[in-house]
């Protein structure tokens, strides 16, 4: 939406017309849902928390600045709600990243028959950045998805300018990794399988 | 340049006049809700507002604003305000300072709220300030919801009293020994509050804190002052001065 | 560079063929990320937001700050020009009113008891040019505050009256805040320094 036009509905809401609002709820329903259903894992917790980051920006509209966008002050809001229901649910951010490292399914691992066609496959290369940590995935979508400035994620994520430079190109990196992985691991397969002429059919 | 920043202060003090002027009578614009005190922010700090750009003027009255909106009391975001203009802090950073001191008012309602108590904006005013000031929620929440049936007066000295002994590191449950005898007896004065500047001297003088805890158990059964503890642990009011504590 | 918000570009400048390589890798992950489709919130979800809202009734400080930030200029007439220099002269005198109310060195017959508290900071070089104390107490004004140099002590001095309560203050030296190296209480002040914390009660401190 166009910041101008987002600026006067902000005003208009202000000023005490609170449907005005809808029209922010749909524009970035999207999103917020989309984070809400990332961390939670369950499309009704994700639906309610993606309720109460709308609540809590309507709530505190008034301390939105205008002269800058709106998407990434809710976004700030809606991370803040959904750390602090993993706070709530024992599952501390902290840990919760750390764990997540790990956290590639096994199911999103290319098969090596497919690992060619993969290399080629955006979809692939989506799943590889869903199973990065959460700080690095994040930044990624706001970067890449949301066109976030580097200011704008580092403001959002609490974080500094470098810090979410860092983010990104170590983000970037490990998705490299992943295919490159693939690749050579596939390669080594193949000589292997060429030497022994065990090939199944 | 000059003429630019002419025009916009003389804006931004016209907008301010207009507040006023909004306020100075008793309109219902700005009753926050029926029979609450009028929400005006001070004429002395809508003037310092005037040295900060118009937008940034703009971000930090709408902090107020909110404060205002949310039935918190407004010195406390107005004296934060005052300080960071004072200190050359930069706006942005009150702006961040301001939104951190509104988290915790809505913090300290909140547990006056679990423990069945309306945020009264005296007592607000203290338990936000000492959230905000880093008291730790537990020590709060225990006093709050340990206390919440007493009378509004010595339970509000009770709390000023616990948040000073908390800042200056004094065990918990020492003060907690305190405060039931002081509520047992109805001992608990507004002299009290200040209790931690016995605490500092005694400290001084190589007085353990569970020595002044028990003088001070001993004090408040029979509902003496915190001069009868410095004197039963050796020392005069002559020592208590400012002087003694600040200096 | 360009002005285009184009991050692929932007995140991934290429050199050499290797580097052209990873060029080529990173803009596939960032267009990845950009065109996976995106899950939907459930049916009718804007307006299960809406329905929990209240219209705002707005304050008059939320009037003023849109007012302030609306998106057209203004321009004075000379007639307006004056009304406005009305309103802020009006406004300032209201301001020194509420300044000579101040606490510090005040306080009325039926005011609350006072007490005189002596703030000392040392500067053996008389290094310094101005200090004041600014706290809690006086408003945060330094001009209400300022210390004098005792030459012969080679400490800066001020006393003050104040009202019983806990008050938060720091030293300004030559503009820069400073803390009280000798508080013995503390308190982060939120802009990552730290208030001294003194305590009056009135009953207790006629006297230094």
């Amino acid at each position: 939406m166009d910041e101008s036009r987002e600026a006067e509905i902000i005003r208009e809401v202000l000023l005490g017309d609170a449907q005005a609002f809808e029209a922010l709820v749909r524009t970035y329903q999207g999103p917020v849902y989309a984070l809400m259903l990332r961390n939670t894992g369950d499309v009704d917790t994700a639906a309610d928390l993606a309720q109460e980051a709308f609540t809590r920006a309507y709530a505190r509209l008034e301390t939105f600045s205008t002269g800058k966008r709106f998407f990434p002050w809710l976004y700030s809001l809606a991370l803040n709600v959904s750390r602090d229901w993993m706070r709530r649910n024992g599952r501390d951010m902290h840990v919760f990243m750390d764990d997540a490292v790990g956290m590639v399914r096994v199911e999103d691992q290319p098969d090596d028959r497919q690992a060619m066609d993969d290399r080629l496959d955006g979809a692939k290369a989506f799943d590889h950045v869903m199973g990065l940590a959460p700080k690095y995935r994040e930044a990624m979508l706001l970067r890449f998805r949301y066109d976030f400035s580097f200011q704008e994620i580092a403001r959002t994520l609490g974080i500094t300018v470098s810090g979410a430079k860092m983010r990104i190109s170590r983000g970037l990196e490990m998705v490299r990794l992943k295919f490159t992985e693939v690749n050579d691991d596939q390669e080594q397969e193949r000589k292997t399988e060429g030497r022994s002429g065990a090939r199944p059919a | 340049m000059d003429a630019m920043n002419t025009r916009s202060s003389l804006r931004l003090l016209l907008a301010l006049a207009f507040a006023l002027a909004l306020c100075a009578r008793p309109a219902p614009l700005c009753a926050g809700e029926a029979g609450k005190e009028p929400c005006a922010v001070s004429p002395s700090v809508a003037g310092r507002v005037s040295s900060v750009a118009p937008d940034q003027a703009g971000a930090i009255l709408a902090r107020l604003s909110l404060a205002c909106d949310e039935g918190f009391p407004l010195a406390p975001f107005e004296g934060k305000l005052a300080e960071g203009l004072a200190k050359g802090v930069a706006p942005a950073i009150i702006i961040r300072t301001l939104d951190v001191k509104l988290d915790a008012f809505r913090h300290a309602a909140a547990m006056l709220r679990d423990c069945g108590l309306q945020p009264a904006p005296e007592v607000l005013a203290v338990l936000g300030e000492a959230v905000f000031g880093g008291v730790p929620a537990k020590t709060l929440h225990a006093y709050v919801c340990g206390y919440a049936g007493r009378e509004p007066g010595p339970f509000l000295w009770g709390l000023e009293m616990a948040v000073l002994l908390s800042r200056a590191g004094f065990d918990d449950g020492l003060t907690r020994q305190m405060l039931d005898a002081g509520f047992a007896t109805g001992g608990l004065t507004p002299d009290w509050r200040y209790f931690v500047r016995v605490v500092l001297v005694a400290r001084q003088r190589g007085l353990t804190d569970q020595a002044v805890a028990e003088a001070a158990c001993a004090v408040l059964r029979g509902g003496g002052a915190p001069s009868d503890v410095s004197a039963s642990l050796g020392f005069t009011d002559r020592d208590l001065s400012g002087r003694e504590l600040g200096k | 560079m360009t002005k285009s918000r184009n991050a692929r570009q932007k995140d991934a400048p290429a050199r050499g063929p290797r580097d052209r390589d990873t060029a080529r890798l990173d803009a596939m992950i960032a267009d990845a990320v950009r065109r996976a489709p995106e899950p939907s919130p459930p049916d009718g979800f804007s307006a299960r937001v809406m329905a929990g809202f209240a219209p705002k009734r707005p304050s008059p400080l939320t009037l003023l700050r849109l007012w302030l930030t609306r998106p057209r200029s203004v321009t004075f007439t000379p007639v307006r020009l004056a009304s406005a220099m009305a309103a802020a002269m009006v406004l300032l005198a209201v301001g020194f009113l509420a300044l000579d109310r101040a606490p510090v060195g005040g306080g009325g017959p039926e005011g609350p008891t006072l007490s005189t508290v002596r703030f000392v900071l040392n500067d053996a070089d008389a290094s310094a040019r101005a200090v004041s104390v600014i706290g809690s107490f006086n408003g945060w004004e330094a001009e209400t505050s300022a210390m004098r140099y005792d030459a012969g002590a080679k400490v800066w001095v001020l006393e003050a009256e104040l009202p019983p309560g806990d008050h938060e203050y720091m030293f300004l030296v030559d503009g820069r805040p400073v803390a009280d190296p000798r508080a013995r209480l503390t308190r982060d002040d939120g802009f990552g320094n730290v208030n001294a914390i003194l305590i009056v009660n009135g009953r207790h401190e006629h006297t230094l």
